[in-house]
């Protein structure tokens, strides 16, 4: 493959800028040659990432091993606007940038969740491939939501189902705004902490993820974090309110979760961390969009697929543990094809 | 910018994006890239190629659209013209 790598001393500039998974939850399980893979860099860079202070563990076999959280965080804030998870955010989100009205309109999807069972973002295997390894569980569209139709595939009758699914599916946003004071105070306090650079935007690994109150008081979050915190500020204040967890569609399907607030007997999404990117911006591509962040306190997108959660748990299992970061690889999306 | 034109090369271009470059070898032109198996770290890199190649970033609709061979080629040819 050909690949130009970073500037050599772009990814050391990344360890700086995030929080590394602390000892008890990270997962010391990724080689050098993977983590190049990952970030396009040189293996000789990765292994001066461990020199300079990145954690990992020193493998007599492998060399040293490292978070794959970790290396998805160098690459986020290395700042070459190259890597993966960069590149990932920038495409992404550029449905952002897009005419207002797109934003909700009923649109039909094809999406196919195959999770990959190979570390390093990269070659998703075929699906219904089988090969004898971990059992993958993963969890189905949330028909019950508003907004989401099923056109074809399923039966979805369980939350989670073994393998993978196909399914195509009408998303049909709606434009909504939020009256309740309690809303607005809750959202504030999450998305200006975010944008204070209080609390940190990063990847953060599953299992802190489960322990949201920790990662907050540790300074950082993602979307899962930041989402199950607004959830419990707002049942706190007298609230309906849930975290929600499903997929981005775009380019490829991300994982990537929200709140439900039920305000007058209607529910709302509040997004925090689109907020945050669209308020901000962000030095990897993304735009400024007050309109969109404005759009992400009420509005319900016509391109995010809610999966059947009781507050944001995992979507991918392998032996019925939370399958690992680079599963995603293999979920696709794509609008769907009409005759 | 750079016009790519035929669908060899249009593949090529592809295959530079590919943990297995290989794969694209048993593709034919209207095969699904989710369904034959690359990857959202691959698609990421194909999207960074075109852009490359055209000289301009995606629209999110481009951006939707690669999903086959012959949908690059199609997003590039419209390009040349």
């Amino acid at each position: 493959m050909t690949v130009e790598t970073a500037e050599s001393h772009a990814l050391l500039g990344a360890l700086d800028r995030f929080k590394a998974a602390p000892v008890d939850v990270a997962r010391y399980d990724t080689d050098t040659a993977t983590a190049a893979r990952a970030l396009r860099a040189a293996p000789e860079q990765v292994a001066r990432l461990a020199v300079e202070g990145l954690p990992h563990l020193v493998d007599s076999e492998h060399g040293p091993l490292f978070d794959y959280d970790d290396l998805m965080n160098v690459g986020m804030f290395c700042g070459t606007g190259q890597t993966v998870p960069e590149l990932g955010l920038r495409f992404l989100m550029r449905f952002a940038a897009s005419p207002r009205a797109s934003w909700f309109a009923p649109r039909e999807w094809e999406v196919g969740v195959h999770p990959s069972r190979t570390a390093g973002g990269e070659g998703a295997e075929a699906p219904g491939a089988d090969d004898g390894r971990s059992a993958v569980t993963v969890r189905v569209p949330d028909l019950t939501a508003p907004g989401v139709e099923l056109l074809s595939g399923g039966p979805f009758d369980e939350p989670l189902r073994t393998s993978g699914y196909r399914a195509a599916i009408r998303l049909t946003g709606t434009e909504q705004t939020v009256r309740d004071p309690r809303i607005h105070e809750a959202w504030a306090e999450v998305v200006e902490a975010l944008a204070a650079r209080r609390v940190i935007y990063q990847t953060v690994p599953e299992p802190l993820r489960a322990d949201h109150h920790r990662a907050w008081e540790l300074g950082i979050a993602d979307c899962v974090v930041a989402s199950r915190l607004l959830a419990d500020r707002l049942r706190a204040a007298g609230l309906e309110a849930t975290a929600r967890r499903g997929y981005l569609l775009g380019l490829f399907g991300s994982d990537h979760a929200w709140c439900d607030v039920v305000e007058d007997g209607v529910h709302k999404s509040l997004d925090p961390v689109f907020a945050f990117v669209a308020t901000v911006g962000d030095e990897r591509g993304v735009a400024e969009s007050p309109e969109f962040a404005a759009a992400c306190f009420g509005s319900r997108f016509n391109r995010l697929l809610p999966c059947r959660t009781d507050s944001a748990e995992p979507l991918v299992y392998f032996d019925g543990e939370p399958a690992p970061y680079w599963a995603m690889a293999g979920v696709g999306a794509r609008p769907r094809r009409t005759a | 910018m750079t016009a790519v034109r035929s669908l060899d090369a249009v593949r090529t271009l592809i295959k530079s994006s590919l943990e297995h470059p290989a794969l694209l070898d048993r593709l034919g032109g209207d095969d699904d890239f989710a369904q034959a198996g690359i990857g959202s770290g691959e698609l990421i890199r194909i999207a960074l190629t075109l852009e490359e190649e055209l000289g301009r970033p995606l629209e999110d609709e481009e951006l939707l659209g690669l999903t086959s061979v012959r949908a690059v080629a199609a997003l590039i040819g419209a390009e040349a013209h």
